[in-house]
């Protein structure tokens, strides 16, 4: 599924006391199959944009528009967000009840929804045998988050936007996120992953876009984007350290092309360099 | 948004007589104009009293936007009680006749003044808390409310409860209407279904709710104790707001305009 803002803007409170434009002027195009990352700033507009794109707030002006949804006369039911610290919002008194929650909504046959409950449990890595009767209130805070993306899977959407996924996870909960949002898109689904470590944004988007003031800053492959060091300082965000690393040996001397953004690419980069045999005057 | 239609209004910073006047003067003064409206009875008393909230309201320097937000859902109930008296007063001169209902020249005044009333009441109390910051309000509410502590009502306990009351209630409308997205997200559809079906239906938005409520109460006890608050008894305060001849002044002047109304319709 394809989704195209034009000339997108928008104000909080238009005309009232404390009037903030959260996003000005937005031209984007997200593919079908894309896997994105958003990053910026807090209060760049990260989040309004991803309510934007789920259908859940009325651009002020100029369009949101999806194209290729299965259900073509609701398009937005075909996106699902996870929104920032979804734990904020659970309720159910079981596990199941609080993933079935979505699917139900959609109208999922009564009888059909254990079999639903059970894919998305499974797709969260959680055992739906063990899970099934407890409170979600009594989970961890890994586990907790879990859920919440379940609850959102069981509705199988074709684009998938998550809003600060990782947040207040511990380091195992942010590899898994990774790996999860990797599996999403090759299953098949657009993915617009929104975080700010641009670390996570580098080792698993193929594109990155960079929101600064509600305006698109930078928009291209990580490559491209991480390499332009003082435009992402001016939105006060910091290359990867694999790709500052490349940069800064390149800058002692290093004659290496320095478009490394994992450090799987920079150590290539060095290793390559190094078997070269040309260090110069530095080695 | 709920919350952008629910406030009176919030704090305006703006330098203006109307902000610089105590808060137990503005809160004695809100009452006493609130009084005045209902014991006039005619339309100079009416005419004058909407004169003096207007000129409140242009001296405060608050913008007639920033009011006026606020005003939105109370201006569908003054014209609901207009229409309401106009058809139920009962009068002598009848103006119209609509089938079972007649249109009196005495329901056409009643109707108007109630809706002037009630919307100079909005207008004036909006006043107050757009000029007025809540650590002003309640602490003014707590002076006005002194003396009654003496015979045990618990002054500081209400003015403090206050406090986090209007200190949390943007908070947790914002949290709401965060809840209602989040849910929406999840294919909710609060319209839908008989009647207990949308009792239900509020369940995915209450729960979340009273969550938040309850864990913010938790965080807050925890951060008063830690600073070792024990209630009222021997508390002293930072900043002393003392009475001002100024508030004297204004006060009298609203006495005045009272004594005024109440004069008038005696007489
Ligand atoms: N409900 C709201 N009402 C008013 N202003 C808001 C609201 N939500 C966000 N904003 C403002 O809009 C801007 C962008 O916010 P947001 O989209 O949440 O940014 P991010 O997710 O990148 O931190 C910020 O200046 C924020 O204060
Ligand atoms: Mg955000």
């Amino acid at each position: 599924m394809k989704i195209t803002l034009q000339h997108v803007d928008h104000i909080y409170q238009e005309g009232g006391v404390s009037e903030t434009a959260a996003l000005r002027d937005v031209d984007l195009t997200i593919d079908d199959g894309e896997l994105v990352a958003v990053i910026g700033h807090g209060g760049s507009g990260k989040s309004t944009l991803a309510l934007l794109m789920a259908g859940l707030y009325q651009p002020s002006s100029g369009t949101v528009e999806l194209t290729g949804s299965k259900d073509p006369e609701h398009p937005f039911r075909s996106v699902g967000l996870v929104f920032q610290y979804p734990e904020q919002q659970l309720f159910g008194e079981s596990v199941f009840e609080e993933v079935a929650f979505g699917a139900r909504n959609q109208g999922t046959a009564e009888d059909y929804l254990p079999v639903k409950v059970r894919e998305a449990l499974e797709q969260v890595g959680l055992d739906p045998d063990v899970m099934w009767y407890r409170s979600p209130f009594s989970l961890s805070g890994g586990q907790k988050r879990r859920v919440c993306i379940a609850g959102v899977l069981v509705m199988d959407p074709q684009l998938i936007i998550l809003d600060e996924p990782t947040a207040g996870l511990d380091e195992g909960g942010r590899k898994w996120i990774a790996q999860l949002v990797r599996r999403l898109n090759e299953e098949g689904r657009t993915v617009v992953w929104i975080t700010h470590n641009m670390a996570e944004a580098a080792e698993v988007a193929r594109r990155v876009i960079v929101l600064k003031g509600g305006r698109v800053l930078l928009d291209g492959p990580p490559q491209q984007v991480f390499s332009e060091e003082e435009t992402l300082m001016s939105a006060h965000l910091t290359p990867p350290p694999a790709a500052r690393l490349v940069r800064e040996l390149q800058r002692r001397g290093w004659d290496i092309e320095a478009s490394a953004v994992t450090v799987e690419g920079a150590a290539e980069e060095i290793l390559s360099h190094l078997a070269s045999g040309k260090e110069g005057g530095h080695a | 948004m709920l919350k952008e239609k629910l406030l009176l209004g919030q704090y305006y910073p703006a330098d203006s007589p109307v902000h610089r006047l105590t808060a137990s003067c503005k809160i004695l003064v809100t009452i006493i104009y609130m009084v005045a409206l209902f014991v006039a009875d005619d339309w100079l008393g009416w005419g004058l009293l909407a004169a003096v909230g207007l000129a409140a309201v242009l001296i405060s320097k608050v913008p007639f936007k920033a009011i006026w937000r606020g005003m939105k859902i109370i201006v569908i109930f003054c014209v609901l009680t207009f229409l309401l008296n106009l058809f139920m007063y009962p009068g002598d001169h009848v103006l119209l006749t609509l089938g079972r209902f007649r249109l009196t020249a005495e329901g056409l005044t009643y109707g108007l003044a109630m809706a002037l009333r009630l919307f100079m009441l909005v207008v004036f109390a909006s006043l107050l808390t757009l000029t007025t910051t809540p650590i002003q309000l309640t602490d003014g509410l707590e002076t006005l409310l002194k003396p009654a502590s003496r015979i045990g009502v618990p002054a500081h306990e209400i003015a403090m409860m206050m406090s986090i009351a209007l200190r949390f209630i943007p908070t947790i409308l914002e949290e709401f209407d965060r809840i209602v997205l989040a849910q929406r997200a999840r294919g909710a559809d609060l319209k839908q279904g008989n009647i207990a079906q949308r009792v239900k239906n509020f369940v995915p938005l209450l729960v979340p709710l009273f969550v938040a409520a309850f864990r913010r109460a938790d965080d807050l006890s925890q951060a008063m104790e830690a600073k070792c608050y024990r209630g009222g008894a021997g508390r002293t305060r930072w900043k002393v707001v003392k009475w001002q001849s100024r508030d004297t002044v204004c006060l009298a002047l609203f006495l005045l305009l009272l004594a005024g109304a109440i004069l008038e319709r005696v007489l």
